[in-house]
């Protein structure tokens, strides 16, 4: 009799366990379509700047099955308005955070207390944080450095070693940014050794076009003008084709005005960082930190082009260079 | 200790019932399995194949016009004097949801006609673009180029750029009379292509299709970004090396099914991709479902099993508890008839045997009661006192009259007798010692009965060795006497003794006495014990044909024929068994009827 | 005996896991995301990211954006099939109303059948639908402007032009010599800008003779080579150039220049939409005039239907502001344009 009982009690234990984790077998991947929810907050997120970092996050998107919120931010932004709508995204249940950030400095508070509850990923350029032991943000920028470096490089080639004739205007974009005060250091550093003398900078203001205007006719003209971001760059082109100057132009860009400027013999070469690339990653990384909470998370650094006119057509340019769709 | 019969069933219930449905669920799951693949194979295959049909009847609408362009205008045109602005404008127009835009060049490079847009870049070169260089060299063909940016027109200063193919052919242009050679350039809208495989790459599923050239380069990818930027990777190569069909490929630590399908003309192969890992995982979901209804089923036959176990087996248990209340020697024990027949036809059998126990236990009981008996009367006839007491007031009374001779023989024959009536014990004894029983008897009648009458013995030697009842022979002559001869003056009674035709002992008592009648006859032989007669040796001749009986089978026994007046015999049927110990204490032991059936 | 023990637990055992297994299966769909929080997020789909007008007019709707205010823009890049694909996406993603620029005016029943399965009200704007269609649904709406109006003023335009001034009528003959630069083909506002321009033109008195007219597309470049042909074909021959929009007569301005014309033996140009670039033209002598369609006032119309709209409110509380037809139609009127009130306009 007991070994009867013992017997039954044994096999529906056994059946009773394998039930319970088909079951929750099936709830687990009835849930894994549960999308996780990522929320984008960048300094003018309307900039055509962004369209290839946005085509790279949403590709990403797909792939990963993640809802993508891309919060809507003006040029001015500051970091406290910042912060508000990170919060404002936290409140509405977002689970990772991709943020580019206004202001570098002083930002240490904001992004332990983030990263404590959202997974995060900084792009474009790095901020002051806490010494991160866990892994729990990350920062996927260019080497910014190296960038401002190859703008300078490029005006060496296409002008040699001796440019102690040349005037350059800088226009240098948002320097509360890290990422660019690494690259106006990257350009310096590069362009010290040729002589060339920087007449004059300017800032991240709003008309950077009649600023410009004004520098070359009211100040001191330039033979060179040099853009750290792409906003900045288009600028000078704008001046460029609204004043006729027949100025070298140089920068960093990669919206499809500045292509097409290129196409047109305007923009003499320019350093393009796949900002595709930099899109997909960071959700990527977001993805990867969400899915495994223990896996620290990654810095990555973003690898860039030089386009100029002769190469701006070529097979793998083309493909980068005009997205398709 | 054996198992009990519940254990033993449940648990083969359970291990058929376990084993059918694992059996079952593999078989069922593995059919279904292979049944989905192939199905989404045919189903990509499908899919493949219909797109090629769309993509076919696209290049070939494409080729239609550059046909018409060139057969109906540029050919019979005279370029140098004629415009074929008209032409051209009305082809785009028509088809420009498929067009980026057409033109025509003469074999120096030089822009005659284009539609919709007419104005070049500066310093656009036409000579070194690809399509332009292949047209030339292969006159006869149509070239359709790999998918690429339009770098010759301007369009809106609106920073606006088109992906194309270029389809494009050498024509013959008549420029004022002189043939020249040109390139006919039809940028068809790559968007085309891009939605018509967009929209078959749709499904959320991890499957997609792509589109390359026959030398593998891609025309169309899903993740074309993803490929450029170096953020995924896909086995486009090897695909020059596919025949059109289905295999399976390993590629980037996985394996998935490939389908390959050509698109006419241009031998541009449309490539199909399901990742195995998908159709897994989408099996997963069937597995766990299969796995749960397994589960469940095999729960509830558990469940029935313990239900139908029970029921089969209680009849069966209950009998068997009834068993048990019979070993324990329970008084009239209750037994279990019912359940199945086979069951029931148990219990009754098992009752019926009981009582038939029951009855032979008590058969047997009352016999040995009987002969217990019967050697009691035997017994007390060996020594019945008032036999004793006349023959030795007989004796007596030869000695007062000093007849010593005759009380010598009388004490003789007395003693004799006792030591046959004794017998040591013994139930069985020789013929002859029971002759000599009975000779020692009617010598001592003679005496008492002053030789009222004779008495012959004619014993067969054969039968002198075999078995006999001890005192079966003198209880009758005593009969004989004292019912026959006794108040006659010349009786006479014959003792003979032989082996029958049947092999048997008979033993024969004849008197010509006084005789019997029917009824007294059968009174002789009543079975009433209590009519114990006082006179003679007291032992009814029904005792003696009784203890025959008891001993040696229903078969033997007495048989007395009477006539009145005329004389009485009596007849001892008694089996030949030859007196060996081993006999002896077979027929003493009890074992009746041995020699029977 | 102990088995009733055992099968009692196996039954309710039993019951517990049909329970389970019925509340996963049944909780799994799940609903239409919900914006929620007070926020309203309007979604647009534009037919092309390169129509100057229709971008124009995005911007100035974009400045009207509040901050609880969520605005998604999306591009159709001239095809009607991802306009569908991305209606469908933005009411899965919450929108609470959803402004249309149709890419295919006689196509708008995906669009609207969508709509009406997420219950969620549809602006159409700039691409003007049927009326049918509009009526399929009564959360249907349409701002923009009347094209027969604008048709009318940009022949007003023409013909007071010409009426004043001798010199267009180059060679003389007492005709006008016109090109006509339309849209698309089979397009409602070109055929009816085309034809009121025309009729309104010779209605005025002004003696006409078509030489030619070509389709672009609403496209500078084409523009620009169909006239670039014109010039070719009739040298001196063109009086007047009457674009339906300015794009395309900045194309035909193009034109003259490339082809090294000096000003004076220009046509008279006349374009209409009052972009950017086509007030400059006019205050630069370039183009004699446009007809200025009204961004935004548009823009505001749109903005502030939607947000009544995503209230669940009435397109009749906006009637002190605007003219509303039928109930559905939110026009806005046009107004003529020359150099003479041209810094009206200009960076407005």
């Amino acid at each position: 009799m007991r070994n009867r009982n013992l017997f039954t009690y044994f096999i529906a234990t056994i059946l009773v366990i394998v039930l319970a984790g088909s079951i929750s077998g099936m709830i687990m991947s009835g849930m894994k379509d549960n999308p996780y929810k990522v929320s984008v907050v960048v300094v003018d997120s309307s900039s055509v700047r962004w369209n290839s970092f946005y085509n790279g996050l949403q590709q990403a998107a797909k792939d990963y099955n993640i809802k993508l919120n891309i919060v809507s931010t003006s040029n001015g932004v500051n970091m406290d308005q910042e912060y508000k709508l990170i919060n404002e995204e936290i409140a509405d249940g977002a689970q990772g955070l991709i943020l580019q950030v206004d202001n570098s400095r002083g930002t240490e508070n904001m992004i332990s207390e983030i990263s404590g509850k959202v997974a995060l990923e900084l792009v474009d350029t790095s901020a002051d944080a806490d010494v991160d032991v866990e892994g729990k943000y990350a920062c996927i920028e260019a080497d910014n450095e190296a960038l401002g470096r190859a703008i300078a490089s490029e005006l060496r080639i296409a002008l040699g070693n001796d440019l102690s004739n040349y005037k350059i205007g800088l226009v240098m974009g948002n320097q509360k940014q890290y990422s660019m005060q690494k690259r106006r250091e990257g350009f310096l550093n590069g362009i010290e050794s040729t002589g060339a003398t920087i007449a004059w900078e300017i800032g991240n203001i709003n008309n950077i076009t009649n600023a410009i205007r004004y520098r070359q006719t009211e100040d001191e003209r330039v033979d060179i003008l040099v853009a750290l971001c792409d906003d900045g760059l288009e600028a000078i082109c704008e001046y460029a084709l609204w004043t006729g100057d027949d100025v070298y132009i140089y920068g960093e860009g990669n919206s499809i005005r500045n292509v097409a400027y290129i196409d047109h013999g305007l923009i003499d070469s320019m350093i393009v960082p796949n900002e595709y690339y930099m899109g997909y990653q960071s959700l990527v990384a977001v993805y990867s930190r969400l899915e495994n909470k223990l896996t620290p998370m990654m810095d990555e650094e973003v690898p860039y082009k030089v386009i100029n006119k002769e190469n701006l057509f070529s097979e793998e340019n083309q493909r980068l260079m005009f997205p398709i769709g | 200790m054996p198992r009990s019969i519940q254990v033993a069933i449940s648990i083969s219930f359970t291990v058929v019932s376990l084993i059918c449905m694992l059996v079952m669920g593999v078989v069922l799951y593995q059919r279904f399995a292979i049944r989905s693949e192939q199905m989404m194979t045919e189903n990509a295959e499908q899919v493949l194949g219909q797109t090629v049909v769309n993509l076919e009847d696209y290049l070939r609408s494409m080729r239609r016009m550059s046909d018409a362009m060139y057969y109906d205008a540029i050919k019979e045109a005279d370029i140098k004097e004629e415009s074929i602005d008209s032409q051209m404008n009305l082809l785009y127009e028509a088809n420009k949801d498929n067009l980026i835009s057409l033109a025509l060049y003469d074999d120096e490079g030089n822009l005659f006609f284009a539609s919709p847009v007419g104005v070049e870049k500066d310093q656009v070169d036409v000579l070194s673009q690809n399509w332009f260089k292949k047209a030339l060299a292969k006159p006869e063909n149509l070239h359709f180029s790999l998918p690429h940016v339009q770098n010759i027109f301007v369009d809106d200063p609106n920073f606006r750029y088109y992906w194309v193919i270029s389809l494009s052919r050498a024509v013959e242009l008549n420029y004022g009379g002189v043939p020249k050679r040109g390139v006919l350039l039809v940028d068809m809208n790559y968007a085309v292509i891009e939605q018509m495989l967009d929209s078959v790459n749709e499904s959320n599923s991890q499957q997609y299709i792509y589109l390359c050239d026959s030398t593998g380069n891609i025309i169309y990818h899903p993740r074309l970004m993803q490929i450029t930027t170096g953020l995924y990777q896909e086995n486009n190569s090897a695909v020059p090396q596919y025949g059109d069909g289905s295999l399976i490929e390993e590629f980037d630590g996985e394996k998935r099914i490939v389908t390959v399908d050509t698109v006419s003309y241009t031998g541009w192969k449309l490539v199909s991709v399901i990742p195995m890992r998908n159709y897994h995982l989408g099996m997963s979901d069937t597995r766990f479902y299969v796995i749960m209804v397994v589960c469940i089923t095999l729960l509830a036959m558990l469940f029935l099993n313990r239900i139908v176990a029970n029921r089969v087996t209680m009849p069966i248990r209950k009998l068997n508890d009834s068993i048990r209340d019979i070993e324990m020697g329970k008084k009239n024990p209750d037994i279990y008839i019912g359940g199945p027949a086979e069951v029931e036809h148990l219990g009754r059998t098992l009752r019926d045997s009981m009582n038939q126990i029951n009855q032979l236990m008590k058969d047997m009981v009352a016999s040995q009661e009987e002969k217990r008996k019967s050697e009691l009367d035997a017994l007390q006839s060996q020594i019945n006192p008032h036999f004793l007491y006349n023959t030795l007031d007989s004796i007596v009374w030869m000695i007062e009259g000093e007849k010593y001779q005759d009380a010598v023989f009388m004490i003789t024959q007395l003693a004799s007798l006792f030591r046959v009536s004794l017998s040591s014990g013994k139930t069985i004894i020789p013929i002859e010692d029971e002759m000599r029983h009975a000779e020692n008897y009617m010598n001592i009648q003679k005496v008492r009965f002053k030789d009222a009458f004779t008495v012959s013995f004619d014993i067969d030697e054969a039968i002198k060795r075999l078995c006999t009842v001890k005192l079966i022979v003198q209880p009758i002559l005593e009969n004989a006497i004292y019912y026959g001869v006794k108040d006659m003056e010349d009786g006479e009674i014959e003792v003979k003794g032989f082996i029958g035709d049947d092999g048997d002992v008979y033993i024969t008592v004849s008197d010509n006495g006084f005789g019997m009648n029917e009824e007294q006859v059968e009174a002789l032989l009543t079975d009433d014990n209590s009519k114990v007669r006082k006179k003679g040796s007291g032992v009814g001749l029904i005792n003696v044909h009784r203890r025959i009986v008891l001993r040696f089978g229903d078969k033997y026994g007495l048989k007395i024929e009477s006539e009145p007046d005329e004389g009485t015999t009596v007849t001892i049927h008694i089996p030949a068994i030859d007196y060996t110990e081993e006999n002896r204490l077979m027929l003493e032991s009890g074992k009746e009827h041995q020699d029977e059936e | 005996m102990g088995q009733r023990g055992i099968m009692k637990r196996i039954s309710s055992l039993f019951l517990l896991t049909v329970l389970a297994m019925a509340l996963v299966l049944s909780g799994c769909d799940v609903g239409k995301k919900d914006s929620g929080n007070g926020k309203v997020k309007i979604g647009v789909t534009v037919y092309d990211q390169y129509d100057t007008f229709v971008s124009q007019l995005m911007e100035c709707f974009q400045e009207f954006k509040e901050d609880n205010v969520e605005i998604v823009v999306y591009n159709a890049s001239q095809s009607q099939q991802t306009q569908n694909t991305q209606v469908q996406k933005m009411i899965d993603d919450g929108c609470d109303v959803i402004c249309v620029n149709l890419v295919d005016r006689t196509d708008p029943t995906a669009v609207i059948d969508a709509a009406k399965k997420g219950d969620v009200p549809i602006v159409f704007f700039n691409r003007e639908l049927v009326e049918g269609d509009i009526n399929q649904w009564n959360k249907l709406f349409y701002v923009g402007a009347n094209a027969v109006e604008s048709g009318i003023m940009e022949g007003q335009l023409a013909a007071t032009a010409c009426l004043a001034d001798k010199s267009i009528d180059k060679n003389g003959d007492g005709l006008i010599q016109y090109v006509v630069l339309e849209g698309e083909a089979g397009h409602q506002d070109s055929i009816v800008r085309t034809e009121y321009s025309v009729n309104t033109l010779i209605s005025s008195g002004v003696e006409v003779e078509k030489v030619g007219y070509a389709i672009a597309n609403w496209n500078r470049a084409q523009a620009q080579t169909k006239m670039s042909q014109f010039i070719d074909q009739y040298p001196d021959g063109i009086e007047l150039v009457l674009a339906n929009n300015d794009d395309m007569a900045l194309g035909a301005i193009d034109a003259y220049e490339s082809a090294g014309i000096i000003r004076s033996k220009w046509p008279a140009i006349f374009g209409i939409d009052g972009t950017d670039v086509g007030l400059e033209a006019v205050r630069d002598d370039r183009m004699v005039g446009t007809v200025y369609n009204d961004k935004e006032g548009q823009a505001k119309a749109m903005y502030r239907l939607c947000i009544i709209l995503a209230r669940g409110g009435d397109i009749t509380e906006l009637s002190d502001e605007f003219t509303i037809d039928d109930g559905k139609y939110i026009r806005l009127p046009y107004d003529k344009v020359t150099a003479t009130n041209i810094n009206l306009y200009i960076k407005r």
